[in-house]
């Protein structure tokens, strides 16, 4: 089954990252106490599912284990509010307890099925991996000191870690359920309670650090050899190399459009019951995906990128500050010190400054990304403008495109002034009405906020659309290529 | 076009800071979408009364959200409507994206079944504790108000997420799910409107799609003309 043509590139492949994949053991090694597990176990879940992915697109047998890691790591996202929610709004304990530990023990049912597949996927994986290629240390002994632990042992130990981690977590809170005494129902938390608590901690901990130990040595084993790239490659047959080189290429370039997609939601202000509140979605994480977005489409276009990285860097730095100034001054004055007063406050002054120095910057990196996006339409859809085959419907074609783009960036440009203009208007143009003669009563209109919101509606919509024909565009030029 | 208008009908949950003034718009859109596509599957159909009410919600809330201008305190009877509010978006979302696997199977439309099997765990998960997290006494059952404003930070975030995927599925079934209705209403778009612009909008458009179409079919051609080369060569 071994290709034996090595010459032909794959497209873009990310590497395997051992410092991921190292970090991710690290924070899968502890048992969580009760809610708090200080080690995000869905974070490694995710990294690890990532780093298969990869590896599955060229050896497709390490797609089930990247299904299982996802649903994982899924499961431990939703256990988080879920179990905060439920120890949070426990009063007094009662009936709080009980709910607890049935959905610590529901949870910990899923987590050993799905922690099970995902294992034995895994070590299924590598072992056939290194049995087929010259990855051989998938299936070498590892060292522990002077002696040696089995790959088979190693999968056992992995096996007996993800069942008894599940249950060393869940088993205290099966202590504090509520238990009758008699014909009065008393909540009794069990005076073992602790103690299994300190014991299962101890047990897991020890346990985890070994497991851990053991894992990194097989990990490192596998780095040293530095086979395990060569090896997904050579493991795919000439067709499986053309596809695989065509497929990582669309799915390269389909992913930057999903982020220039989803970067258009991030746009949108998100407050707590009312327009005069905190943001919780601050536009320093619109920066942050701009950024993303901006490297991405330098390395797939021709164009310099450096104007739309520095641009979106400002923005982001810009973006920070102001969401701290805006912050501090809903901390210290808030918005219902600006209605019904003809002298407006200084705090708030700075907060407008800042907000049309954030609004241009945007515009900035906006005009930046759209010039990219420019020559991703002519270098990534339909013929290339300098081939001799390129027609005059062609053209036209990529002239529509063009005024997509344009008109998005438009968009663009209009949801960010509306942005700034909603923070001018809380203070300069409100829609006031005192229609009580009370002075302490001035009801106000959000008319800009919803304004705003209509603009980032508009700006979202297009991009959507946009970016979809563009991803059918890019498939239709590199599938089968 | 259902899922077209089901698309910008449901965009308008995206307006979670003050929805107050987009939620009669967004009931009424929902149940126009909805309605257009209850001969489809039943789901649609219960969807459709789901929206139904949420329109009358949508005038209770707008009525309270300008009641303040007439001087009358309504912000005690608003607190109520969040709950009930919340639990509707919850339930009409698990009904849309439910006709929409339904549909997604029959029709074989893989991409969108993808979406639905992403989204629709998260949603029954995540809009149903946060309408449960709505009711007042279930807020004043959390002790300490630092622990209430971190739980409601994460609630909103996960609704704005799950709200996210909801519209990228709804997206989906739009691109990828072509309804019988479609059909009918191409059928109906040969009619020539009252108004000139219309129709010089509208054949404008049509010539735009048939240089489209004979544009792919062009490229379609040359690339299996290339890959004959290539095989011939081989």
């Amino acid at each position: 089954m071994r290709g034996q043509n090595n010459s032909q590139p794959l497209g873009s492949v990310r590497p395997i990252s051992y410092a991921r994949i190292t970090l991710s053991l690290i924070l899968l090694f502890n048992i969580p106490f009760g809610v708090l597990d200080l080690l995000f176990d869905f974070v490694a879940y995710f990294i690890l599912a990532s780093q298969l992915k990869e590896a599955a697109r060229r050896a497709t047998y390490f797609a089930e284990a990247t299904d299982a890691l996802r649903k994982l790591a899924l499961l431990n996202l939703l256990k988080l509010p879920i179990l905060i929610f439920i120890s949070a709004s426990r009063g007094g304990g009662s009936y709080g307890y009980d709910i607890y530990a049935v959905l610590s023990l529901g949870f910990g049912v899923f987590d050993v099925i799905w922690g099970v597949s995902a294992v034995r996927y895994i070590f299924d994986g590598l072992f056939r991996l290194g049995e087929r290629t010259d990855a051989s240390a998938l299936i070498s002994p590892i060292r522990l000191g002077s002696s040696e632990m089995s790959t088979d042992t190693l999968k056992v130990l992995t096996l007996i870690f993800a069942v008894a981690k599940p249950i060393l977590a869940a088993l205290p809170d099966m202590f504090r359920l509520t238990s009758t005494n008699g014909y009065v129902s008393a909540i009794v938390v069990s005076p073992y309670y602790i103690y299994v608590l300190i014991i299962a901690q101890l047990l897991g901990t020890a346990f985890g650090i070994f497991w851990l130990v053991c894992m990194v040595k097989y990990v490192k084993a596998i780095k040293k050899e530095g086979q395990i790239e060569h090896s997904l490659e050579v493991i795919l047959t000439d067709s499986d190399r053309k596809k695989f080189a065509s497929d990582s290429k669309i799915a390269n370039l389909k992913s930057i459009l999903t982020a220039l997609a989803i970067s258009s939601f991030l746009l949108i202000d998100l407050k707590f019951s009312g327009n005069d509140n905190i943001n919780l979605l601050p536009d320093l994480i619109h920066g942050i995906f701009l950024i993303y977005i901006a490297v991405r489409l330098g390395r797939v276009c021709s164009a310099r990128a450096v104007g739309a990285i520095i641009s979106s860097s400002v923005y982001t730095a810009l973006a920070l500050v102001y969401y701290i100034f805006e912050t501090r001054f809903l901390y210290y004055e808030g918005y219902d010190s600006l209605v019904g007063l003809d002298v407006y406050s200084p705090e708030y002054t700075a907060v407008e400054i800042l907000s049309v120095v954030e609004c241009v910057s945007l515009i900035v990196a906006l005009v930046f990304i759209y010039r990219m996006l420019h020559g991703f339409i002519f270098e990534h859809t339909g013929t290339s403008p300098l081939d001799v085959g390129y027609s005059a419907q062609e053209k036209r074609y990529h002239t529509t495109l063009t005024r997509f783009n344009l008109a998005s960036l438009t968009l663009g440009v209009v949801a960010a002034v509306a942005k700034c203009v909603d923070v001018f208007s809380k203070a300069h143009f409100k829609l006031e009405f005192n229609l009580t003669a009370s002075s302490a009563f001035i009801p106000v209109i959000e008319w800009m906020g919803l304004a705003a919101f209509i603009c980032y509606a508009a700006y979202i919509a297009l991009t959507l659309y946009y970016t979809s024909v563009m991803k059918d565009e890019v498939e239709m030029k590199y599938k089968d290529e | 076009m259902g899922f077209g208008i089901l698309f910008f009908g449901y965009f308008l949950f995206l307006n979670l800071t003050s929805p107050a003034y987009t939620d009669l718009l967004a009931g009424l859109i929902l149940l126009l979408a909805l309605y257009k596509l209850t001969p489809v599957n039943k789901f649609f159909r219960m969807g459709a009364v789901g929206a139904g009410i949420f329109s009358a919600f949508g005038i209770f809330e707008l009525f309270c959200e300008f009641a303040d201008v007439f001087g009358l305190d309504m912000s005690e009877a608003v607190s109520y409507i969040y709950a009930p509010r919340s639990l509707l978006v919850a339930v009409i979302s698990i009904l849309i994206l439910t006709g929409i696997e339904d549909v997604a199977r029959e029709v074989g439309a893989d991409a969108t079944l993808g979406r639905v099997r992403l989204s629709k765990p998260i949603t029954y998960t995540v809009l149903p504790l946060h309408a449960i997290l709505e009711f007042p006494s279930v807020g004043s059952l959390i002790p300490s108000a630092y622990a209430l404003a971190i739980i409601s930070l994460v609630a909103e975030l996960a609704v704005f997420v799950v709200i996210i995927l909801n519209i990228l599925t709804i997206y989906s079934a739009y691109m990828h799910i072509c309804m019988p209705e479609d059909v009918d209403n191409d059928a109906d778009a040969d009619k020539p409107s009252r108004f000139g612009i219309v129709n010089k909008f509208r054949q404008r458009q049509a010539e735009k799609q048939q240089e489209y179409a004979e544009y792919k079919l062009g490229r379609m051609k040359a690339k299996s003309e290339k890959q004959k080369k290539k095989g011939k060569r081989k």
